[in-house]
């Protein structure tokens, strides 16, 4: 299969962006044969991802990137922000355990952005926060 | 999203369908809160409309938990696909909800 490419750009915060860059990811993604669960499980991470940069670096001029590619039987996504310096892989881990009393859901998206990808990676780089997740791609049985 | 709700006995079944992520939780949120209003503290939940569930769908859910234990209510859920009841898994939510495979059961558990 040749590379293909997804590029988005969008602002944070803005619920809009968020929805039109997880809509430009669901045609991509159906477009080019993602299985069900890959493309569920890239929908969940960039929807963790870019709402964590709206709280977290929520300047309206903060100008996000995300940038999707397939090559090699590899999906690679990249989310990169100019907000202030911020590696969401710090963050604790989340409660997953304790009894509904003292069950709170802080923490849960990055959570689940790293258990659900091999590989989560950040950097910090020309005062830009950038977040690569890859993934073996896994095609639709049906795609042509 | 849309959201459709059917009453079977005392349980109402809400099915939403779609996505519930950031984009959609509040409306799922308002939805459930509206229930509790309402004094209808029998809730089912059908998944099987649903594409998948990030962690603004799970905050909704853990409210709708916490208020059921609150009103001494009953909740249960079914009809999951592979990936929503992974999140469910990774997120340690599996614990906190009944999760039936059928709609019969899971109303039933809510009857109980």
């Amino acid at each position: 299969m040749p590379e293909v490419n997804l590029h988005c750009t969008t602002l944070a915060p803005s619920a809009d962006g968020v929805r039109r860059t997880l809509d430009e990811f669901e045609r991509f993604g159906r477009a080019h044969g993602l299985s069900d669960d890959l493309r569920r499980r890239v929908l969940v991470a960039l929807d963790e991802i870019l709402t964590n940069i709206g709280q977290h670096g929520g300047s309206a001029d903060n100008l996000i990137l995300v940038d999707c590619t397939v090559a090699d039987d590899r999906l690679t996504v990249t989310v990169e922000d100019s907000g202030s310096p911020f590696n969401p892989l710090d963050v604790p881990p989340a409660d997953t355990a304790s009894p509904l009393e003292q069950r709170k859901a802080g923490g849960l998206g990055i959570e689940l952005v790293r258990r659900l990808f091999e590989s989560v990676q950040y950097e910090h780089a020309d005062s830009r926060n950038r977040l690569t997740i890859t993934a073996r791609v896994s095609r639709d049985v049906n795609h042509p | 999203m849309t959201i459709s709700d059917a009453h079977e006995g005392g349980v109402i079944v809400v099915s939403p369908h779609g996505r519930i992520d950031s984009t959609t939780s509040a409306l799922l949120d308002r939805h459930l809160q509206g229930l509790a209003t309402a004094g209808q503290t029998r809730v089912v939940i059908d998944f099987t409309g649903v594409d998948y569930i990030s962690s603004a769908g799970l905050r909704v859910l853990l409210a709708l938990a916490k208020r059921g234990r609150d009103q001494k209510g009953r909740v249960a859920l079914f009809g999951m696909n592979d990936s929503v009841r992974q999140v469910f898994d990774l997120a340690g939510f599996v614990a906190l909800f009944t999760i039936t495979p059928t709609r019969a059961e899971a109303v039933q558990s809510a009857m109980a």
